[in-house]
């Protein structure tokens, strides 16, 4: 291929690509995107909690349902059931806010007592906004073309919000585990705390967070 | 291709995602590596693949095969019972009467936009064959 060639396949692929897409509303453009990613992750998560846990899964309701804003759990939801060992069932609802370590703390009850993530697995028959307590599992979805630190420092904080650092012990889904896996955590809760990114480069900075626990998975569609 | 070349052709693909209102993707400070402890900017030539493959990522937000896939993947591991039928978005209704959607959107209907990834990678594949 020479320039000329490829400058014109270029302006080819953006054009087609802007013809398909010129008539979305911006807004509800980006939400989609997002969400797509998000079941996108979603499709990965559930996978991992068959293949490497071994729980088994159902589904409760008819179509899988993102919330534009962020919520409190209902059960009246669609949601995922997981079964766990020894009759210990686990619950995965989407876009979820859940009540901050600091909260807990101070007693406080402004914007900052809490925070959503995309996906969370918190055991049965929780309702509301689950505590930071209950949290077995927290999925953030970041489906940024391109990654960029601040999805880091964001994430650090969140998982402060989470759990106390402390020595590692086998996560909650381990415990909870057909398979019993070796999966540790160095938190308590042993709550698992995994990013979802589609942009390679996430992996650069994948070190220093997994001393607190976070789990940096790429996952491109 | 000569660095020249790719120098040209990194302008045009930064005009095109400018005028997609994609400035994140177009950013060449975005592209910027740690080399030993040294931030150096990417080559023109790698600057080039490295703005095709962001754009292939951010396509693959819309596109319906990337939904059709998950969809599959989520039915095969249900162990028993109900699969979903499709996977929606609910829209606060206030905010739906503004936007003009549905409080429901569902995400299958998203574009089938798999023609743009697959004319998109075939390119980077060419100018990759290309390598000097």
């Amino acid at each position: 291929v020479n320039k000329g060639q490829a400058i014109a396949e270029v302006k080819r692929i953006f054009g087609r690509y802007h013809g398909v897409t010129q008539r979305d509303d911006r807004w509800l453009s980006t939400l989609a995107g997002g969400k797509v990613y998000e079941l996108y992750c979603l499709s990965k998560v559930l996978e991992r909690l068959r293949q490497t846990y071994g729980f088994r899964l159902q589904f409760r309701g008819t179509n899988i349902q993102f919330q534009a804003s962020p919520g409190y759990i209902d059960h009246s939801r669609p949601h995922f059931i997981i079964q766990g060992s020894s009759g210990h069932h686990l619950e995965l609802f989407t876009d979820i806010e859940f009540t901050t370590l600091g909260k807990s703390r101070t007693q406080s009850n402004d914007l900052s007592s809490y925070h959503e993530v995309d996906l969370v697995v918190v055991p049965a028959g929780i309702n509301g906004r689950p505590s930071h307590q209950m949290i077995a599992l927290a999925v953030e979805c970041k489906s940024h073309a391109i990654f960029t630190k601040s999805i880091v420092k964001e994430v650090l904080g969140v998982r402060r919000e989470m759990t106390f650092l402390q020595s590692s012990t086998r996560s909650i889904l381990a415990q909870l585990s057909p398979l019993h896996p070796s999966i540790t955590v160095p938190a308590d809760p042993a709550s698992e705390y995994w990013v979802a990114f589609s942009d390679a480069r996430g992996l650069q900075y994948a070190h220093s967070p997994s001393a607190f626990g976070i789990t940096f998975q790429h996952w491109q569609p | 291709m000569e660095e020249e070349d790719f120098r040209e052709l990194a302008q045009v693909i930064r005009q095109q995602l400018q005028e997609l209102g994609l400035e994140s993707v177009a950013d060449i400070d975005n592209y910027v590596v740690d080399a030993e402890g040294e931030r150096r900017r990417p080559s023109a030539r790698v600057l080039v693949f490295e703005m095709l493959k962001a754009f292939d990522r951010h396509v693959a937000l819309l596109d319906r095969s990337v939904y059709e896939h998950a969809m599959g993947g989520i039915r095969e591991v249900i162990s028993e019972g109900a699969r979903p039928e499709d996977a929606v978005i609910q829209i606060d209704p206030g905010v739906s009467e503004i936007v003009g959607a549905r409080d429901l959107f569902s995400l299958r209907d998203v574009h089938d936009i798999g023609e743009v990834r697959v004319s998109l990678r075939r390119l980077i594949e060419s100018l990759e064959r290309d390598e000097p």
